[in-house]
């Protein structure tokens, strides 16, 4: 498999909304001391908000190198999500923000006001081991310091207003009653 | 002659500064004593007025996303009232569901599964004059309120239970903050929960940033 095929085909598949995951074929469970005549793989997985599908691809020249930049990538999003740097997550498409258009601000947060909430895909699930997270964000208004929080969120939430409330533990109903969010 | 470079010795300026919030603080820690109006002190909050809306439109198609930093540092206006220089400023007192931060208060009804309430209720203590910590960062704070009136009791609880919470008539209760402003709580009985996320792979499960 050519490394062009794999762009073209995660790229149909990303406009579908399905991400595509391409990493070594390192399993869990795998032998420590492996034979002599064992081949390395590319695993490529392709993973949907509901589940994953992984194929093991002989491990060409390309797909090696391909490979190995999904792996740097998957680490520099885990040391940017540690280190709190979620705008640049988004910036480099290391947090995928799902929505009509890249820049629709989001849905009024009914239990913070001020804040805006937004659903984004993690593929790497370098905040979310789940692959969704919940971007809680402040607009910069004239007032404060602009605010952007990313949340893990279960991967089965269908709307911001349902991840908000999930972090609570209450029903949707309940999160828009908030009388008083300091 | 002072060193602006120095950082151990205050400018005229510094030092007056120190001790008009010195003054401040006394004032408002007398007024929260006899639980009256400072009188004899005149404080001016130097804020810029909130600029007006201009967009119709709440929320929608204000800000691009996503959002970007400012380059220019913003003067930052407090939110909230501060309570250190606005002196007639009064939180208000909630039963309905409120928030700090992360951690959420809410009203356990009567018809809620009844018997694990009394349970709870039985079970609770009283609050201590100090207060005690809600969470494990002891970031949050249950205090009496007023400290020699009524007392509020305290049950805790496990994991992102933090605990409930009984407040009886002509109580209340303070959830008090470093960083967010004071959430008063009227009578009832709350249950007090801390915000949740999943964490990073390979991670351990962990509470939500404050």
């Amino acid at each position: 498999v050519s490394t062009a095929a794999l762009n073209a085909l995660s790229v149909l598949l990303l406009a579908a909304g399905i991400v595509v995951t391409v990493g070594l074929g390192a399993q869990v469970g795998h032998r420590v001391h492996r034979p002599a005549h064992a081949r390395t793989r590319v695993s490529v997985t392709v993973r949907n908000l509901g589940g994953e599908v992984r194929v093991l691809l002989p491990a060409t020249r390309e797909a090696l190198t391909a490979a190995v930049d999904e792996l740097a990538r998957g680490n520099i999003a885990r040391r940017w999500a540690a280190a709190g740097r979620v705008q640049d997550l988004i910036d480099a498409g290391l947090l995928q923000p799902i929505g009509p258009r890249p820049d629709y601000p989001g849905y009024p947060d009914p239990g913070n006001p001020g804040y805006h909430l937004r659903l984004a895909r993690d593929p790497h699930g370098a905040v979310s081991s789940s692959g969704l997270v919940l971007l809680a964000w402040n607009p910069p208004t004239g007032e404060g310091d602009p605010t952007l929080v990313a949340l893990g969120v279960p991967a089965d939430c269908r709307d911001p207003l349902t991840a908000a409330a999930w972090t609570y533990d209450v029903p949707p109903a309940v999160y828009t009653q908030i009388a008083r969010r300091t | 002659v002072s060193d602006p470079t120095d950082p151990f010795t205050m400018t005229p300026a510094q030092a007056a500064a120190r001790a008009a919030l010195h003054a401040r603080l006394a004032a408002r820690h007398a007024r929260d004593l006899r639980g009256l109006p400072a009188d004899g002190i005149h404080v001016e909050l130097h804020t810029d007025p909130p600029p007006p809306p201009a967009d119709p439109t709440p929320g929608y198609a204000r800000a691009d996303f996503p959002a970007r930093r400012p380059d220019t540092v913003v003067h930052r206006s407090a939110p909230y009232p501060d309570p250190l220089t606005d002196l007639d400023w009064t939180t208000p007192v909630h039963t309905d569901p409120q928030a700090q931060g992360d951690v959420i208060v809410l009203a356990w009804l009567e018809t809620t599964v009844p018997s694990w309430r009394a349970q709870e209720v039985d079970a609770a203590a009283p609050l201590p004059d100090g207060g005690i910590p809600a969470d494990p960062a002891r970031s949050h704070w249950i205090l009496p309120e007023p400290p020699l009136g009524a007392r509020a009791f305290w049950n805790p609880g496990r994991g992102h239970r933090l605990g409930t919470l009984v407040v009886p008539d002509g109580a209340r209760a303070r959830l008090s903050h470093t960083e967010h402003p004071d959430l008063l709580i009227g009578p009832g009985v709350y249950v007090v929960r801390l915000q949740r996320t999943i964490p990073a792979t390979g991670r351990a499960p962990r509470p939500a940033a404050d």
